[in-house]
């Protein structure tokens, strides 16, 4: 490494550096501080203790948000069968493909909130269109927003399709580097497709496999604006636990709680954190 | 290089040009409004140049602020320490702020008879917390059951088939869909509950007299939100009245899906500039109300905060926009009362044509006097809190399958411990 | 025979997830144009007997939808350049020099994206509003104006350059920060684009943030907006359904025109 020996260096790092601490470190540590005091914006704040924490555990609402919150990780394995069956369909780059690729990629870059406005308009229990074709299959009304818990899985379809457009292009990335030569031996050897799929790709996907649930997962823990825009009136027993805490924060202003709530949703992501550290760590040692 | 520097140049310019959100000074009266602009923006605008035309030395700084974000807004600026020094809220908000203290006590600075004289006696009732007058009343409000003539007549009902009464109300959903097989109307039980002002309407209470206990599980109480409960389950309403809040209930009126729509009389004009065809077959009856004959008000007021560093003028202020005449010219805009006596007095209110807009506002101002606040527990600071807490038992009854009884007792207790605390 | 199906099985499952992809966007773009009457008919019109266009005028009649759309372009663009701007120099501080702590400021950056925004929105909200920025486009912008991903991709980058070409550079006596400007950022062009591409549609989609920190409504970005038009007061979904094709028109040019862009970025992506 023939690096520049400058100090010089350091001015260039040095407003990201600013940011950073700023908008990132500090806050985090007021987080914690703050998970420890009685605070609402009106008084000053004083510490006490680990009430927050005990009043968070004995809370049933948080416990439900945060179990469902863990529930929407169940979405992850079908957007990766989804995701990656569509990938190795389009494995071709023909003007076909990259164009059908293309429509699947759309509803990733649509708004969150937007998607939500589409999907609560189509799954209106009583006047949407997806109760109308269900209608005439035969079937009865399904309480899509109402129910719990039908409604986390509507959640899940949301983000299931918002997302299965942009897991199958890292999948296709991943598909990229799988060497030519294994398959064409299998396809020698006289593999049928799926064969070929079980025998070879998938053993070959699995770090991309692990690293798609990992980043699915954590995004899964941390879902809001899905569910504050698809099942907003719902009680919050229904909801997520962003959304618990920034009922708490924002509209209670309950900031020593939410606090708490943030510092336990921290612990979790952090998990989730180092699941993926091992596993890129794991992707370089091979 | 030069670009850079242009870049930069830019964003502190753009940083800096936020500049203007200083403190107010003793001569600005910052005033916010609550969802009035750009509706009403023509009235505001003439309505602040007036009062300086008055006071050359004060400037009024108008902001209109949406509704839902109130409470918020408010609180965020108590705790940034720049709150307005004149500020509307909605009557419902003001034990929030009245306990925080942030709210000055007007009683100190007129006396009570005076304002006695001015306003409506329950206009003026809604302003006070703790027998303390926290707030000027501004214009009122209150519902009226808006239904669509043809839809009703074509379903085999007569106008004086229009209920009056809760209890006649379930019979008519029961019996319109029945012939119909749609829903008569969209009805809130769950989110913003219409629950409790029934309750108060029944004559039921939900807290005592003090709001140190809560009374919404007794037998009276359980049986009323379990015949409500039986028409939900027995899909006499629409699946979503346990989950939508507000407004959501016009749109499927105005759709023509639904016969009826209970809310406020000012939602007419909405009807006529949205759907014109069914407000050419709509009509209005009176507010559905329980064996008390009591109806909601709905009460604005005009409040000024305790950090307000000029209050004589903030109230000069606040006197202004409550007053006789600025009252009446803003109710000439919209469906809307006035709450000075002598307002509610002038022909505007007492006679007219025969359009339905007149129909409307001819029935809201003979009724308008007798409303009262039938949702008590809302002079609970908490109360949003305690809101949330019932709406979620009435929702645990409809999609959890609790028991009614069951739900009602568990968030009494969860109630009694808000009360408790305070 | 059994090739046949199996291609037959393919074609349906492409062409099913491809309906499921576009429909919503149809039925969004159907609902904008019907008339108010038709809004909750049933059966469900698929295509509106007439064409209501004035549920777009409506949207811009009832709320301030104009100031949505520009206050969200204001956001995004300085965000973009605040982006790129301070994460390029980060990026090629870290990748070319060796100072003091350079190490632990690296260790810093990746340990930055460990913390999830959802949390620190609570003492960011109090800042801002101790610095008077609640309610400010300013407020919603600096404090995620630069991420650690954009700073670790940028390093990337600038290590994907050959040093032979700053060598000679500073041999004709090129100061650090013009060589850094006219030298090697013109060099990390590709990147700098898809890195702009995808805070775009990001930040373009921004929603908790900008909901916490505005509350004027001539304040809000088109998110805000939108969700506030769903809610209680405005409540009327034509003119929702209009504003969201409004909105989403830009991120659909954008997509349109960058096609290759988005590959790329997605496949570097795959290092988040």
């Amino acid at each position: 490494m023939s690096l520049l020996k400058s100090n010089k260096g350091f001015l260039f790092v040095f407003p990201a550096l600013i940011f950073l601490l700023l908008f990132a470190f500090i806050p985090f540590v007021r987080i914690v501080i703050y998970s420890f005091m009685d605070y609402n914006l009106m008084n000053d704040g004083n510490f006490i203790g680990l009430s927050n924490y005990s009043r968070l555990f004995q809370d049933h609402v948080f416990w439900m948000t945060l179990l469902n919150s863990f529930l929407f990780i169940l979405a992850t394995p079908v957007i990766i069968i989804i995701s990656l069956t569509l990938a190795l369909f389009l494995r071709d780059a023909s003007a076909r493909n990259s164009f059908l690729r293309s429509i699947y990629f759309f509803p990733v870059i649509t708004p969150v909130v937007i998607a939500g406005i589409i999907w609560r308009w189509i799954l209106s229990e009583d006047y949407g269109i997806m109760n109308y074709l269900l209608s005439l299959l035969g079937m009865e009304n399904v309480q899509w927003l109402t129910l719990y818990p039908v409604n986390l899985f509507s959640v899940m379809l949301l983000t299931v399709w918002r997302g299965f457009g942009y897991y199958m292009m890292i999948f296709l990335a991943g598909l990229m580097i799988i060497p030519k030569e294994l398959e064409e031996s299998a396809l020698l050897d006289g593999a049928g497709p799926l064969r070929r799929v079980i025998d070879i790709i998938i053993p070959q996907l699995k770090p991309v496999i692990i690293f798609v649930f990992v980043i699915s997962s954590s995004a899964a823990i941390k879902i809001f604006t899905e569910i504050y825009i698809l099942i907003p009136g719902t009680p919050m027993g229904n909801k997520s636990i962003v959304s618990f805490l920034f009922r708490e924060a924002f509209e209670r202003f309950e900031f020593g709680l939410s606090s708490a709530a943030g510092v336990i949703l921290f612990l979790i992501s952090l998990g989730f954190a180092f699941m993926n550290i091992r596993f890129l760590e794991k992707k370089w040692d091979t | 290089m030069k670009n850079i520097v242009l870049i930069l140049l830019l964003i502190t310019s753009l940083i800096s040009f936020h500049g203007c959100n200083n403190p107010n000074d003793e001569n600005t009266i910052e005033f916010w409004t609550l969802q009035l602009s750009p509706v009403f923006d023509d009235y505001f605008h003439s309505l602040i140049k007036e009062y300086e035309a008055h006071n050359p030395d004060i400037k009024i700084r108008w902001i209109d602020i949406p509704y839902d974000a109130a409470i918020q807004k408010l609180l965020a600026s108590l705790a940034a320490g720049n709150p307005p020094d004149v500020v509307n809220l909605s009557a419902d908000f003001l034990a929030k702020f009245a306990a925080l203290n942030a709210l000055e006590v007007l009683t100190t600075h007129i006396p009570a008879d005076s304002l006695r004289q001015i306003y409506l006696s329950n206009a003026l009732e809604a302003c006070t917390f703790r027998n303390q007058t926290v707030a000027l009343p501004w214009y009122l409000n209150t519902y009226a059951l808006i239904y669509n003539k043809k839809l009703i007549t074509q379903a085999g009902f007569s106008p004086s088939d229009i209920p009056s009464t809760f209890s006649e109300l379930t019979e008519f959903l029961r019996e319109y869909k029945n012939r119909t097989g749609n829903y008569a109307l969209f009805w809130n039980i769950g989110k913003d509950s219409y629950l409790p002002m029934m309750l108060g309407s029944e004559g039921i209470k939900m807290v005592n007299s003090d709001i140190t206990r809560a009374l919404f599980n007794s037998p009276e109480a359980v049986s009323l939100i379990n015949s409500w409960m039986d028409l939900y389950k027995q899909g006499f309403l629409p699946s979503e009245s346990l989950i939508n809040t507000g407004a959501s209930i016009i749109e499927p009126y105005q759709s023509g899906r639904v016969a009826m729509v209970f809310t406020g009389p000012v939602f007419l004009k909405r009807i006529k500039d949205n759907a014109p065809g069914i407000y050419s077959s709509t009509d209005i009856a009176p507010p559905v109300v329980g064996v008390t004959g009591k109806h909601e008000l709905a009460a604005m007021s005009v409040a000024l905060t305790k950090k307000s560093r000029n209050k004589k003028q903030a109230l000069d202020f606040a006197l202004f926009v409550t007053n006789n005449q600025n009252q009446l010219n803003f109710c000439k805009l919209a469906t809307i009362f006035p709450s000075t006596q002598e307002a509610m007095l002038d022909p505007y209110f007492t006679s007219g044509d025969s359009t339905l807009e007149t129909k409307a506002r001819l029935m809201g101002a003979r009724l308008l006097p007798k409303a009262t606040r039938l949702r008590y527990y809302l002079q609970h600071p908490k109360f949003d809190i305690l809101r949330d807490i019932f709406d979620e038992s009435i929702q645990s009854i409809g999609l959890g399958n609790v028991p009614v009884k069951k739900a009602l007792d568990l968030a009494v207790r969860e109630w009694s411990i808000i009360l408790g605390d305070q | 025979m059994g090739h046949l199906t199996t291609r037959l099985f393919r074609l349906f499952l492409l062409l099913f997830f491809a309906l499921i992809a576009v429909f919503p966007f149809l039925w969004l773009l159907s609902t904008s144009l019907k008339g108010s009457e038709e809004l909750f008919a049933f059966p469900p019109d698929l295509i509106p007997q007439t064409l209501n266009f004035e549920n777009y005028s409506g949207a811009f009649n009832s709320v301030p939808f104009g100031d949505y759309f520009i206050n969200s372009f204001i956001i995004v663009s300085v965000t973009v350049m605040l982006n790129l701007l301070i994460s390029s120099l980060a990026g090629y501080g870290l990748a070319r020099f060796s100072f003091k702590g350079r190490e632990l400021i690296f260790l810093l950056i990746v340990a930055s994206l460990m913390i999830p925004k959802e949390i620190i929105i609570i003492p960011l909200y109090v800042s801002i509003l101790k610095l008077n920025l609640a309610d400010s486009l300013v407020g919603v912008i600096i404090p995620f104006a630069v991420e650690g991903f954009a700073i670790y991709m940028m390093r990337q980058a600038f290590l994907s350059i050959p040093k032979e070409i700053e060598e000679a550079a500073v041999m004709d006596g090129c100061g650090f920060f013009k060589m850094w400007w006219t030298v090697m950022l013109p060099m990390t062009k590709p990147t700098l684009i898809t890195l702009a591409i995808f805070t775009f549609i990001g930040t373009w989609g921004d929603f908790l943030w900008p909901l916490i920190v505005l509350k004027s409504p001539e304040n809000y970005t088109l998110q805000v907006g939108l969700s506030y038009m769903m809610g209680t007061f405005v409540n009327n979904y034509r003119y929702v359904a209009a504003g969201s094709v409004i909105a989403i028109i830009p991120v659909l040019i954008l997509f349109l025109a960058s096609q290759k862009h988005f590959q790329r970025g997605l496949f570097m992506g795959s290092g988040k």
